[in-house]
């Protein structure tokens, strides 16, 4: 079927393909170059025929329901490229008419918005094919916006056709865009949240005010525009060197849009009202929120936050489980004879070789990239790239000896190597503990009867930081999370009833629950869990939150 | 960091979109998948105090915001909602959305007894915001003197029991209950 859908789609694709080179050709090759006005009109004629002609290849690359394979993978690429050879075409206009002292400021500011409007959805499509944006491309950002600081029409607003209306914007707003994307998207979005962001973005635009001074009195985003880099944060009260050549973004004004869009969601509707989001699932907005919130928290709370990464030399390795079982019964087992069986140190020493064993099937090998108290990077080569997403739940191992770290995957973006990868993990704790939860039947309302007929399940033991067990989590499938909400866990003797309650994290497959917990009478233990961690049934007694 | 659109978004009623099906179910859409916990006890305050002291506690201030607005859009007459929401910012140290929250507090509730509590608190937490301005000095009484409103629904908790099954999931040894 989908097969059909893909020929009978083809022809189509094959005409807007057309219709898009030939939009770059004439672009290239403008009738009357020596018109400079003329030719300013004919780029907005051109980008707004881009993208018309190129909406319908835009969202059926980005509502494909084909799961991530290279047929989807290369038509985000062409996306990528055309995107990429349009921007190019408006940028050489752009750079001649920077050169024509004939040319009024007032038109030559329209060619740098230009320019960056059309660098900006280059450098989305970019990140929507898993591509890294390039320094040269953000130092082409960074010239456009210095031609028209040096004109003084930086912040001179005007009205630019974009996804079908004209909307009132300046060089300034259409730089944060293209710098925000770059920060914002690269590998921690899907395709669709990226589309999603980037519509945020465009409605946000009258809210991303440059200012070459640092806010005294929050965090900020900087852009040094004589360097390649994007934006980096610049701390409240940290000494900074020579602000010439450098521009801010204050975080408040553009978390009041994250708010203001959130409003809309209460309200029942799709914030911003256009574009090719309105009609993903709400899920993808949800996840934007999420992500949004929680990047900009960490932007806007002091350093500590953000612990500082030591870069690994050489080629460390890491063993890394993937998936609850995997996890549970390989790498976080607690003085488990299997543990030594995947890596087993005296094996390790005969070899010579200081690796893991490469005889689990389970455990997948990455690169250390960099460590820090809060999380890994780690480098997948192709073989185990796509094995791991974001939202991933994941335990990596640093040794055979070393106890497993759980962690989430956060981060995935394409090396420019090509073939590999670079991943972000977050650390959930490194005390993670193996707990096997016993469903009770329907009937056993004091948790002390048989067990249910369906088999135990597996679960994480996630350790808060309180040490009264006030905070403590168990992170379960979602399968487990839906079938049960309480359980039976034994420890040795000690049987305690345990209730799941609120979903504290979650991600592809997993949740992580906080927890009640009842001490259930000795007697009614009627025999040790199978297995050395914890088990847990399910009636509704009186429920103690964990 | 605190939901800055608190004051706005407390104004709008859930109850306007009775008419809108389409808008209704796109709000109920965002609320399950967001606070999936709130969609569950949505009917009654004290368990969604009781969740939004828990987001608060957990360091989730934003969404202990969030869900306490949701809930005041909800049932906007359900005084513990928003008595709520006034504590949590004044835990928080928020002067911004305890203003914005004492504010709405007091135009929707003038003649409730809590508002001299509120005025109490935000002269220690906003002291020159015209609401709260004294004549005469200082503000008066202990800052750390909590109304307890966040703590409406907050169960009895049984902390023996849940030490015990983290000294045991870490791989304590059991010792043995006694009665």
């Amino acid at each position: 079927m989908k097969l059909m859908l893909s020929e009978a789609t083809g022809v189509e694709h094959g005409v807007h393909r057309t219709n898009l080179e030939a939009i770059i050709t004439g672009l290239r090759h403008p009738a009357r170059p020596q018109d400079g006005i003329a030719t300013a009109a004919a780029i907005e004629a051109a980008l707004v025929a881009f993208e018309e002609k190129s909406i319908a290849v835009r969202s059926a690359a980005l509502n494909s329901s084909i799961l991530r394979v290279d047929t989807e993978r290369s038509e985000f690429v062409w996306l990528a490229d055309i995107h990429a050879r349009f921007a190019a075409a408006v940028r050489a206009l752009a750079d001649r008419a920077s050169n024509d002292d004939s040319l009024p400021a007032a038109i030559k500011v329209r060619y740098c918005a230009y320019a960056l409007l059309a660098g900006g959805h280059e450098c989305k499509w970019r990140l929507i094919a898993g591509l890294r944006s390039a320094p040269s491309q953000t130092h082409l950002h960074h010239l456009q916006l210095g031609r028209a600081q040096a004109d003084e029409t930086a912040d001179v607003v005007m009205s630019i056709p974009i996804e079908g209306s004209h909307r009132e914007t300046s060089v300034e707003a259409v730089y944060m865009r293209a710098l925000l994307l770059e920060r914002l998207a690269s590998g921690n979005l899907n395709a669709q949240q990226i589309e999603i962001l980037d519509e945020w973005l465009l409605a946000w635009m009258h809210s991303l005010i440059v200012s070459r001074k640092r806010p005294e009195d929050e965090n900020a985003l900087v852009a040094d525009l004589t360097g390649t880099r994007g934006f980096t944060l610049s701390l409240r009260g940290e000494p900074e060197g020579d602000p010439r050549g450098k521009v801010y973004l204050p975080l408040k004004p553009v978390m009041r849009q994250l708010d203001h869009a959130i409003e809309r969601f209460h309200q029942g509707l799709i914030f911003p009202g256009f574009g090719l989001g309105m009609h993903f699932r709400i899920e993808e907005h949800a996840g934007v929120i999420d992500y949004l919130s929680r990047e900009f928290a960490l932007l806007m709370a002091r350093r500590e936050f953000k612990q500082p990464r030591k870069v690994v030399e050489g080629a460390r390795e890491a063993a890394v489980f993937v998936g609850m079982n995997d996890i549970v019964s390989r790498a976080v087992q607690v003085s488990d004879a299997s543990l030594l069986r995947i890596a087993d140190p005296l094996a390790q020493a005969h070899t010579g070789t200081g690796t893991f064993s490469a005889l689990d099937p389970a455990m997948r090998i990455l690169t250390v990239s960099d460590i820090s108290e809060t999380g890994f990077g780690l480098i997948a080569g192709p073989s185990h790239r796509d094995a791991l997403s974001v939202g991933d739940l994941a335990a990596v191992r640093l040794s055979a000896q070393s106890p497993a770290v759980l962690c989430v995957v956060t981060r995935k973006v394409a090396l420019p190597e090509g073939h590999a990868a670079l991943f972000g993990l977050r650390i959930v704790t490194r005390q993670a503990r193996p707990v096997t939860l016993e469903y009770l039947r329907e009937d056993d309302t004091n948790g002390s009867g048989g067990q249910a007929a369906r088999p135990p399940a597996t679960a994480i033991f996630v350790p808060g930081e309180d040490t009264s067990g006030r905070g403590d989590s168990l992170i379960v499938s979602e399968t487990v999370y839906r079938g049960g909400t309480a359980f039976r866990v034994r420890f040795g003797g000690a049987t305690f009833r345990v209730a799941l309650g609120r979903v504290k994290k979650q991600g592809r497959g997993w949740k992580m629950a906080a927890f009640d917990v009842t001490a259930l009478p000795e007697a009614a233990a009627p025999h040790a869990s199978p297995q050395a961690g914890v088990s847990v049934s399910a009636p509704a007694a009186s429920r103690h939150r964990s | 960091m605190s939901f800055s659109r608190a004051e706005s978004a407390l104004q709008f009623r859930a109850s306007t979109l009775d008419g809108d099906l389409a808008r209704k179910r796109l709000r109920d859409r965002y609320i399950a998948i967001q606070f999936p916990d709130y969609q569950a006890v949505r009917a009654d305050p004290v368990a969604v105090v009781r969740l939004a002291r828990e987001l608060h506690d957990d360091g989730e201030r934003r969404l202990s915001t969030e869900v306490l607005i949701l809930a005041v859009q909800d049932r906007p007459q359900e005084k513990s909602l928003v008595l709520a929401l006034v504590e949590l910012a004044y835990l928080a140290d928020d002067a911004g959305l305890f203003c914005a929250v004492a504010g709405y507090f007091r135009d929707t509730f003038p003649k409730a007894a809590e508002n001299a509590t509120i005025g109490a608190l935000g002269r220690h937490i906003a002291p020159r915001h015209p609401a709260f301005v004294v004549r005469g000095g200082p503000a008066q009484g202990s800052p750390y003197t909590i109304p307890g409103w966040s703590q409406d629904g907050e169960r009895g908790e049984d902390i023996r029991a849940q030490a015990e099954f983290r000294h045991l999931a870490m791989g304590g040894r059991h010792a043995g209950r006694s009665a």
